[in-house]
Parts: structure tokens; C-alpha cells; sequence
């Protein structure tokens, strides 16, 4: 079973990055593609005649790692590809697909833009992932918004499928070690599982409770 | 988001067999048997929507279309003719076979529902059939020779349910995609000819069994323009964003209280059932029959009497001018060969327009 959890250090500097990864370096075994995030922040527009106080938010997590695009809503998760190798075969067989997906998240910039409109989005580009030795896979990235540096984004996932929780949770809190020792205090962590059959609805949780 | 450049034709009941012939012919291979379930959504009328999006830009409320596909095996329970379930194979006479028939005899209710990545439930799942299909005993045109022989099926699934040793009974996820990819309708028509009837009969005590595989709650939700105008064109080309959902998950994991948080609400839906024939330049040629989808899942055919011809070509960005150009040029090849026999013609503009309309209470818009 897959594990992970989502650090996100606000009060830090663009520098914080390079000092977290010397105080890592000796544990990297070797080093992965890099990756890039894109969280973005929606919200309603439309007013609604029944419940006029109805305003709520949209979030969409985009992450290169894995192709996907995980859409929330109030607590409801859609998962969706841009990968073509992921459309299932059924679909494309059965006359349901023409053989493209469009991120969801550009559907609705582009098709929805009257019901849902784009408040906030804060991107990371060219993180750099490592698998450590403790079969742990880190990922670290500095987020931006439009207005400037947001901070610094850490997410663990356990390279090694067999990992109990428990174990898990103790590389997690030895990671939360390190950063103490750099002087970072004030971090948002979240780490949470709900769903066990899949770990990226999960995971964009984590994302929306640390970012959010 | 695909360009697909379309012409459209019909096709009389009777005419069937020939046009397959004709067309296995021309195409070189054989016609290939699909099957998808649509829903509509359209924007929620209790919403005060603006027609200006924050950058002042005209953003029209346009419907949503999601689909899955119906898995082929779903159809055994319709078979009318043919007392010989295990050695049924699936081709076109399939839709020949419906061609009449109103009320489609297949679990659509269980289609629409299905929620998770992986149900493990679905054992429960023939039983459910079998139980809709005791209480809608007056519809069904079903020899008492099926009906036992499925239940036969289903004993030997039982009994294999007690046996631990067997393979198909790992329900484990590892196992899953295994079982799953021996379901791909496609790679089971292809390949009937090869597989023993041992093989045959496990593939179908399997599909009795996993009703639903693991792609079964992927949907694929795409919006589609109104086709480009111009009164000269001599095709018709609209533009469809896709964007392929794998799952959901959350408090309730459910798609369709995903689409009302978005502000969406089903408008309708059915059902198509066709052959698809591959044809050379990455033409495609669909002949097709659509059933109406009511919401207590009852059908009614909207085809009568005829089939739905639908020649497109879909080419992936909008600003290939030359692969456009080619796939026109082949669209018209195809029209000109089939003169006389079958008339292919530009769809009217208006009935391709998914987009909602304020003051009119058209419920049947476009269906591509």
C-alpha cells in the first residue's frame, strides 16, 4: 500500500530548499525526473436562486509526477489523466473517447469559465525528486503564486510497497527532525489516508489541507 | 480536444446485412461491435448564470456529455435466437438481432452506479440481474432453455466460489487487472476464432460473474462546440474537449454528486449500440441505433426502422490545415463512392448545437 504526506513550510526562504537537501544528501540513493505542481483555486461564480449563500470552492492539484489531475470539491475527489496511455481501452473501443483528455482542470478554465472562476494559482516547477535510503521517495519544490515566493513544498511517498504505516510515519517524523534542525518550526503536515484503493485522491487531500 | 470532421446518413432496417457486406468489403476488415451508455448534463437551471466569464469573455452555458462503455457480455441476457449462450459469439448480427427491440434487456442501473476503483461486490451483482429479470418476466423474450442454462452458469460459479484453488477466484487487486484485461470485449472478439471452448466458457462464466471491470467507473466527459459555420461546407467539423475521469473517491465518491457540486444536473440519456469499420486515412464509420434512457432505466428505441450512419475522421489539433484538408478530401471520396446507394449529407448546424437555450424546451440536442 502506498503512503505519503505533504509538508508545506510557508515561513522560509527560496533558500530553505538547498539547505534541506544538504541536510539529506547523505541518505539520497539516486535521483529521480523532476517534476512540477500546479494548485489551483476556483471559485463559484453562478449564484444560486434557492441558497444564495452557496459559495464554495473548487481545488485541482496537477502533478507531472504521476499524469494526473486530481479534482475536490466540499470532500468529493475525481481523479482524472492527461496520459493517453492511461485512457482505458474500454472507452476508446466503445466510441466513448476520440482518443484525447484535456487536463480537467483546462476544461473548466475554458468551458466552465462562467460558472467557476480562477482565484488563485500557485505553481512549482523543476522539483527535484530522490529515493533515499530508507526506501523512502522525497520530492522538494518552491511554490510560486502570481504575487511572488509561497514557500516550500516537501512530499514523501514510500518507495518500498511493503511499508506498514507505522514505519512510515516514523521516516515522516524523522523528515520533520531534519527540518527542526535547519530552524524551520512552523510547518503544515498532513498525511492522512482515507481511501485505501487509491492513493492520489489521497493525496490531493493532503495537498488542499496543507495549501489551502 | 479533437476536430471531427463528420457526414451523416441513414440506413433502412432491411438494408442492414448488405451495407455490412459492402462495407467489410471496402474496408477490408471485419465490423468491430461497440457498445456506450451517454449522459447529458446540463448546467443547473436553479443557478443564475452569467454569460460573461471574470475576463468580460462570452462563455455559453453548454451541456456535458459523459459516457462509458457497456460491456458486451451484458448482452447475453437479450439473445433471443440462439439457445447456445457459451458459444455465442458477439459480431454484428448482435445489432441485427436488437434492431426491433424497445426494451433493452441490460443492467444499466448497475453501469450508472458504479463507484469504485475496483467493486469486489460484484458477485452480488448477477443476482441482481436475475432478480430484475424475474420481476420484468412480461418484457422478456427468453426461451426457458437460457434462463436454465444461465442458472446452470451460475452454479458452477458457485461451486467455484468454494473451491479456494481456483484462479478465477482471487479477487485480489493484483489479480484484477489479470481477470480484467480477459473481459476487453475488443480482444475477445478478435480472438474467438483462436480460443478453445474451454477458454470461451470460463470467459463467460467469468463476465457473468464481473459484470462491471476495473474501467467500468472511468467515464469520459467531453463538451463539444457547434459545428464551424459557413454555408459552404461540404463537412461537418466541430470541436469536442475530453477529458478522460478514472475514478472517484471522498465522502460519498460518486460522479454524478460531483457534477452537482459543479453546478450540473442530468438532462438525459441513452444508449448507442453499433459497429464501428476502420477504414483507410483514419476514417471511421459507425452504423448505429440509439435507445432513449428513461430514468427508471426503461428504453425505447428512437430509431425505428432505420440505422444512423455517421462517417467522421477526428484529427487532434484544431490547426493541422493540412490533416484537416486530407480528412475532408477522404470524407468526400467515401461520399462520392457511396452515391446512389447511401446518401451521406452535413448534419443540420442547429441540431449539433449542445450548447442551452434560454426559452426553448428542446431535450434532444446534439448526440455526438
Amino acid at each position: 500500500m502506498e503512503h505519503t504526506a505533504v509538508i508545506f513550510i510557508e515561513k522560509c526562504t527560496p533558500n530553505t530548499l538547498i539547505e534541506f537537501k544538504d541536510i539529506i544528501s547523505h541518505s539520497i540513493i539516486k535521483n529521480l525526473e523532476n517534476w512540477s505542481l500546479e494548485f489551483r483555486t476556483y471559485r463559484s461564480i453562478f449564484k444560486d436562486k434557492k441558497n444564495p449563500n452557496n459559495n464554495s470552492l473548487l481545488y485541482s492539484i496537477n502533478l507531472t509526477q504521476f499524469n494526473k489531475t486530481i479534482l475536490i470539491k466540499d470532500g468529493e475527489i475525481i481523479l482524472n489523466t492527461v496520459n493517453f496511455n492511461d485512457i482505458p481501452k474500454e472507452l476508446l473501443f466503445n466510441g466513448c473517447n476520440n482518443g484525447s483528455s484535456m487536463s480537467i482542470d483546462k476544461l473548466i478554465t475554458n468551458k466552465l469559465s462562467n460558472m467557476w472562476s480562477n482565484r488563485q494559482s500557485i505553481r512549482g516547477e523543476n522539483g527535484e525528486s530522490f529515493v533515499c535510503n530508507n526506501k523512502l521517495i522525497v520530492r522538494i519544490i518552491n511554490l510560486f503564486s502570481l504575487t511572488g515566493f509561497k514557500g516550500m513544498l516537501i512530499e514523501i511517498e514510500n518507495y518500498d510497497k511493503k511499508m506498514e504505516t507505522q514505519e512510515f510515519n516514523n521516516h515522516v517524523d524523522k523528515i520533520c527532525e531534519f527540518l527542526n534542525d535547519i530552524k524551520v518550526k512552523d510547518y503544515k503536515i498532513n498525511k492522512d489516508r482515507t481511501d485505501e484503493d487509491e492513493f492520489l485522491c489521497d493525496l490531493g487531500q493532503q495537498y488542499v489541507s496543507v495549501l489551502e | 480536444m479533437v476536430q471531427q470532421l463528420s457526414l451523416y446518413g441513414t440506413l433502412p432496417d432491411d438494408s442492414y446485412d448488405l451495407f455490412i457486406s459492402t462495407m467489410t468489403m471496402m474496408s477490408g476488415s471485419p465490423p468491430v461491435l461497440f457498445a456506450n451508455l451517454a449522459n447529458i448534463w446540463k448546467p443547473n437551471p436553479d443557478y443564475e448564470l452569467e454569460k460573461m466569464n471574470s475576463k468580460n469573455q462570452l462563455v455559453e452555458p453548454n451541456r456535458m456529455k459523459l459516457s462509458k462503455e457497456i460491456p458486451l457480455e451484458s448482452f447475453i441476457h437479450q439473445k433471443t435466437e440462439s439457445n447456445d449462450i457459451k458459444n455465442y459469439k458477439f459480431d454484428y448480427k448482435t445489432l441485427r438481432d436488437l434492431q426491433e427491440a424497445e426494451q433493452l434487456q441490460i443492467d444499466l442501473a448497475s453501469l450508472q452506479n458504479s463507484k469504485r476503483f475496483i467493486d469486489n461486490k460484484d458477485t452480488k451483482q448477477v443476482i441482481n440481474i436475475d432478480d430484475k429479470k424475474d420481476n420484468d418476466n412480461a418484457d422478456i423474450v427468453m426461451t426457458d432453455a437460457i434462463d436454465s442454462e444461465i442458472i446452470d452458469i451460475e452454479k458452477n460459479d458457485e461451486e467455484e466460489n468454494n473451491d479456494p484453488a481456483a484462479p478465477t477466484l482471487n479477487i485480489q487487486d493484483d489479480n484484477a487487472d489479470v481477470l480484467m484485461t480477459d473481459l476487453n470485449p475488443i480482444v475477445k472478439i478478435e480472438e474467438t476464432n483462436n480460443t478453445s471452448e474451454l477458454d470461451e466458457k470460463k470467459n463467460t462464466s467469468l463476465s457473468m460473474k464481473y459484470p462491471k471491470n476495473k474501467s467500468s467507473c472511468s467515464w469520459s466527459l467531453s463538451v463539444s462546440d457547434i459545428p464551424v459555420a459557413g454555408n459552404s461546407r461540404k463537412v461537418s467539423m466541430q470541436s469536442i474537449d475530453e477529458s478522460v475521469i478514472l475514478g472517484t473517491s471522498g465522502n460519498n465518491s460518486h460522479l454524478p454528486i460531483f457534477l452537482r457540486e459543479l453546478g450540473y444536473v442530468p438532462d438525459y440519456s441513452f444508449v448507442t449500440i453499433g459497429v464501428h469499420f476502420f477504414m483507410k486515412y483514419e476514417l471511421i464509420i459507425d452504423v448505429h441505433k440509439i435507445w432513449n434512457l428513461k430514468e427508471d432505466n426503461s428504453t425505447s428505441q428512437t430509431t425505428k426502422g432505420m440505422y444512423l450512419i455517421k462517417a467522421f475522421v477526428n484529427v487532434t489539433r484544431s490547426t493541422d490545415i493540412d490533416r484537416i484538408n486530407h480528412a475532408e478530401k477522404a470524407l468526400l471520396a467515401l461520399q462520392r463512392e457511396l452515391q446512389g446507394y447511401v446518401e451521406l449529407f452535413v448534419p443540420d448546424r442547429k441540431s449539433m448545437d449542445s450548447r442551452v437555450h434560454d426559452n426553448t424546451d428542446r431535450t434532444q440536442s446534439a448526440t455526438t
